[in-house]
């Protein structure tokens, strides 16, 4: 599954994919397979993306299920 | 001196699955080798030793690493059901390539198919026996060695 979430909040920053896999410390093909949903990144990287990008881990990787607000 | 690693976790994962991939062909490939060439080939030990060398440290490597780590399989747990048919796959596919190979190797077995038959009999039995043996100890380790990980990372701290 794609996460919009995570590609929003980089375009919200006016980011590239290099720029946040430079912060995080991966490579650029890593962001963008995470964006894709081809890659389930440790919880570790999810925290360094999240700090990265000023958001919570709710707020770039929860989803929400149909049932629910 | 500690070389750094330049991959991230996606590049090592990745890696870690082609040499994964890679290990068990070069492994199975040695197996044949092997097999080919003490059975089917009238080729001195000698000359395959190396091969049978490096199929063995592959071997007691694998063992000894998923004893130390308690891992056992990618698809099987290490059950008596487990160890019965890794048994008899492992015992019957010998046997087969050993009746196979004696048939086509001796002019004595041509006339003999009855010992030829025994004898095959004798060695399913002795490899199953030696394939089910290895495995229950290897289970046993295993389940050893996940109890003792269990205790060491409990929160059940005085509890019995």
């Amino acid at each position: 599954m794609k996460n919009m979430k995570m590609k929003l909040a980089r375009v919200e920053r006016d980011w590239s994919q290099e720029q946040l896999a430079e912060a995080v410390g991966v490579t650029r093909q890593t962001i963008g397979m995470i964006e894709a949903g081809k890659f389930n990144p440790s919880l570790q990287l999810c925290i360094a993306i999240c700090r990265a990008l000023g958001k919570t881990l709710n707020d770039l990787f929860w989803e929400d299920t149909e049932n629910e607000d | 001196m500690k070389i750094k690693k330049v991959v991230d976790e996606r590049q090592e994962l990745e890696l870690l699955k082609i040499e994964h991939v890679v290990f068990w062909i070069v492994f199975w490939g040695l197996f044949v080798s092997f097999i080919v060439q003490s059975m089917f080939m009238d080729v001195p030990f000698q000359q395959y030793l190396p091969e049978f060398v490096i199929f063995m440290v592959c071997c007691v490597g694998v063992i000894v690493g998923s004893v130390r780590k308690g891992q056992w399989d990618f698809y099987t747990r290490p059950t008596t059901k487990t160890y019965v048919i890794t048994a008899a796959i492992g015992s019957a596919a010998f046997g087969l390539i050993f009746g196979v190979a004696q048939y086509l190797r001796s002019d004595y077995f041509k006339d003999q198919i009855l010992m030829l038959v025994l004898i095959t009999v004798i060695m399913i039995v002795s490899i199953f026996i030696a394939i089910f043996a290895l495995s229950a100890l290897m289970g046993k380790m295993v389940k050893k060695k996940r109890e003792k990980l269990a205790q060491e990372y409990s929160d059940d701290d005085g509890e019995a």
